[in-house]
């Protein structure tokens, strides 16, 4: 028996192990700050290269001329005008996909989180998570199909349409999540007050997730509006402001191609990107501070 | 008071009944005295009498369901729980001083204490009488007020009350030795030996009272003078510096 | 002796000699009823509440979780149901407030009664205003105000109140569960403050607000400390005279405290079903004395 009481007090290298953990340590550590090294080096660039190009223009005139790009830069001066069209082509389509795919998303996703044991959700949820992996072009070129031949033109809707195929998804699920993470016992006590489902889920349910649910939100409307090729084929892209959503309207990320196949223009790409990139940063750093806040115990 | 009503609450439920019993059973030894002094007339008083006897009976029956309930409730603890057994003991012997009442009544019903004869042993049973009620009462009272001192005092005055019986016997032998008697007579003298008797076992139940008082206390159970002597040795060896 | 006539179960008052104890030597010994607390039967003069009939609950077609329950409640009485873990007693709860329609893998038969109506044909929301539900851990609606928290049940039920109506409910609701006093300059504020005890009573007074006729209490003290406990004991006492209340308890002695029938379950059906105190003391049903000493649990 003694044998038995005494394997426990066998030798464990402790000295090797502390020598592993501390090593290992720091390759975890290495590799973090690996990670975000693409993302600073990226900024790095932007704010380097597109800097000097944004002043109260950039926010205020339209896009410039090839001409007048080519002559600005044989004088070496900056390029005159902006990108106004591109912001408010952007503005005016997120907002109209957002108006459009949040009552869907936050309904699919309050049904999804409803029936989880059914066959029917079970099939719908599969089927959203299908629909995230689609390609944007082709949710693009499916909207050119329905609503630009339709139409006989492109237009700000088709773009709002296509955006919108991307971004149901991501609220439904994010939205079953939210209300997945709540504790079962409040919709159970709100029942048991005598509440129909739909007041329960309304007026305690929801507000209880809006953290979540909101930065879900936050977080489809940063992804989409950063999309390129789907626009191409359904917005196509406008030289002017547009507020009419049944013609071709601008975007940002359509800009920013437009300006890469001009050669006169190319030095607009860095102030857009660095544009863009910022105001999706800012969009994520806002969803995290809301769910930091929103937290429920 | 505790943090829990209910407890209190029912705690006081029992306080009350033994309080009840407590005083039910004086009343009864108060009326034995009262039927000695002849200030009371056992015909008349008989009802009330038999009445008490019920009360007594009834409510110990009571404090046992209650009693039993209670630890079952609450599972006390400390003091508490010694006190809880406490009143479980008092009570029983509280009954039993009740059914020992009872049968002296009925036997001094039996005595005509006018004749010259037995008028002779009426101070003795008076004196018997008077110190078995104070003893009674100072054991209740100990409790009450948790008086261990009052408590000793009842327990040492048990041997007083054993020689007072002893004494009463002695001098009924003396009496009556070499002495043809009448039925009544034998009658009266067997009456009144079986009075002392019961007033001696009731002097038996105060000092059971008293050493429930102890028990509260202490939490230790005593049973004989000597052995309380014995303790209180080991206590000042224990503390020699103490008093 | 009167022995024949002690020993048979009269209650003291019954005893007309008692009047006779005033004409004592030179004192007077009041007896009154309350002193001598009797362990008379306690459903003989009550009426039935609930009414449940050949009860059986399953949540497989194979496995039932409750078999035939016959069981009455009685009004104004503190009922426990007891028993094992596992022997259906939540599930035996949950039934009567028809908690069990959210889930649609459950099946329920036999028939309950509510003062004479059927439970099962009534609507649910009906159903659940009338049998109000306690559960084990506080769940105070996070997002709402202690204030709001009292007055959900009306919300949730579309029932509007006005200013005034609003301010007495609340201050009536928290003083009857002994809130007020504590809570008075806070009301506005949200109940996560509040300790795990007060926001139990938040939880009793939200569910009594609504005036149901029984009130189904799950474990309600299980998780809180010992002073709470007893504060709720005592609520449930004073809740006897306006409410019928059923509660679910692992502790014994706390159904010895605060209840005055107790029904024992076991693996899904009604072992006994009879007075607390004649029960804890003396059990008629070997099982019921099995598990009262320990032998399972």
């Amino acid at each position: 028996m003694n044998k038995i009481e005494e394997l426990a007090y066998r030798n464990s290298h402790t000295k090797q192990r502390r020598i592993v953990n501390v090593s290992v340590f720091g390759l975890i550590i290495l590799f973090s700050l690996g990670t975000a090294i693409p993302l600073f080096s990226i900024l790095f660039e932007l704010i380097g290269k597109g800097s000097h190009q944004i002043n109260l223009d950039f926010f205020t005139q339209v896009v410039p001329s090839s001409v007048d790009a080519m002559l600005a830069k044989q004088k070496g001066q900056p390029i005159p005008g902006g990108i106004l069209n591109g912001i408010t082509g952007t503005l005016m389509m997120v907002g109209l996909a957002s108006l459009f795919s949040i009552p869907m998303g936050l309904f699919g996703g309050i049904y999804l989180s409803k029936n989880r044991d059914k066959k029917m959700a079970s099939l719908v949820r599969s089927l959203a998570d299908i629909l995230q992996g689609v390609p944007s072009i082709i949710c693009g070129i499916l909207v050119y199909m329905w609503v630009v031949t339709t139409l006989h033109s492109f237009s700000a809707l088709a773009g709002a349409a296509a955006l919108s195929i991307m971004m149901i998804p991501m609220i439904s699920r994010s939205t079953e999540e939210a209300l997945n993470m709540l504790p079962n016992t409040i919709m159970e006590a709100g029942l048991a007050l005598g509440g129909s489902y739909t007041s329960v889920m309304f007026r305690i349910l929801l507000p209880s997730a809006f953290g979540a649910v909101f930065t879900g939100i936050l977080l489809s409307i940063s992804r989409v509006m950063g999309e390129t090729a789907p626009l191409m084929v359904t917005a196509l892209g406008a030289t002017y402001i547009n507020w009419n959503p049944t013609s071709p309207t601008s975007a940002v990320s359509l800009l920013i191609w437009e300006f890469y196949n001009d050669p006169n223009l190319v030095g607009l790409i860095w102030s857009t990107a660095l544009l863009l990139m910022i105001l999706i940063l800012c969009l994520n750093l806002l969803a995290k501070y809301i769910s930091a806040r929103w937290r429920i115990n | 008071m505790s943090t829990s009503k209910i407890k209190d609450s029912k705690f006081q439920i029992i306080l009350n009944q033994f309080n009840l019993i407590s005083e039910v059973a004086m009343t009864q030894l108060h009326i034995l005295h009262k039927l000695l002094e002849m200030t009371l007339d056992y015909k008349e008083t008989k009802e009330e009498i038999d009445n008490n006897e019920m009360i007594i009976d009834r409510i110990e029956l009571k404090m046992r369901e209650e009693i039993a309930y209670t630890i079952l409730m609450f599972a006390p603890k400390a003091e508490d729980l010694r006190r809880i057994i406490s009143y479980q003991d008092i009570t029983t012997n509280l009954e039993r001083v009740g059914d020992l009442v009872l049968n002296c009544i009925e036997d001094l019903d039996g005595i005509d204490l006018d004749r010259n004869d037995t008028r002779i042993y009426q101070p003795l049973l008076f004196h018997m009488m008077d110190d078995v009620i104070e003893m009674v009462q100072s054991a209740i009272h100990s409790f009450s007020v948790v008086d261990v001192n009052l408590a000793q005092k009842v327990i040492l005055s048990d041997d007083n009350v054993d020689d007072q019986m002893r004494n009463t016997i002695h001098i009924l032998s003396e009496n009556y030795a070499n002495k043809v008697l009448s039925q009544q007579e034998i009658s009266e003298m067997l009456l009144i030996q079986s009075i002392v008797r019961d007033l001696e076992r009731c002097g038996d139940a105060a000092t059971n009272i008293a050493e429930s008082t102890i028990y509260l206390v202490n939490g230790r159970s005593v049973r004989h003078p000597l052995a309380m002597a014995a303790e209180k040795e080991d206590e000042a060896k224990e503390h020699p510096n103490k008093n | 002796m009167h022995n024949d006539m002690v020993t048979e179960q009269t209650p003291l008052s019954q005893i007309d000699n008692i009047d006779k104890m005033g004409n004592n030597i030179d004192r007077k010994i009041p007896i009154s009823r309350d002193l001598l607390s009797s362990f008379n039967s306690n459903f003989e003069h009550s009426k039935p509440l609930v009414t449940l009939t050949d009860l059986s609950v399953s949540y497989s077609p194979e496995k039932k979780a409750i078999k035939n329950v016959n069981l009455t409640f009685y009004e104004h009485l503190v009922t426990a149901v007891m028993g094992p873990s596992g022997c259906g007693k939540s599930t035996l709860l949950r039934a009567i407030n028809r908690m069990h329609d959210l889930y649609s893998t459950i099946q329920t038969e036999g028939e309950i009664l509510l003062d004479g109506k059927d439970l099962m044909k009534m609507p649910a929301m009906e159903a659940r205003r009338r049998v109000g539900m306690v559960f084990q851990r506080p769940n105070p609606f996070p997002t709402m105000s202690i204030e709001e928290n009292v007055l959900s049940g009306y919300r949730l039920n579309g029932i509007s109140l006005s200013k005034s109506e609003r301010k007495e409910l609340v201050q009536t609701s928290l003083e009857n569960v002994g809130l007020w006093d504590e809570v008075k300059d806070s009301i506005k504020k949200r109940g996560s403050f509040l300790s795990g005890g007060q926001q139990q009573r938040l939880c009793i007074a939200r569910t009594l607000a609504m005036r149901p006729e029984v009130l189904l209490m799950d474990e309600p003290t299980s998780a809180l400390d010992p002073i709470s406990t007893n504060k709720i004991e005592e609520l449930i006492l004073q809740l006897k005279e306006k409410y019928t209340i059923i509660i679910v308890t692992h502790n014994m002695g706390q159904a010895a405290r605060i209840s005055d029938m107790s029904a024992f379950m076991y693996l899904g059906e009604l072992i006994e079903y009879d007075d607390t105190n004649k029960m804890f003391t003396n059990p008629k049903d070997k099982r019921t004395e099995d598990y009262l000493t320990g032998v399972f649990s």
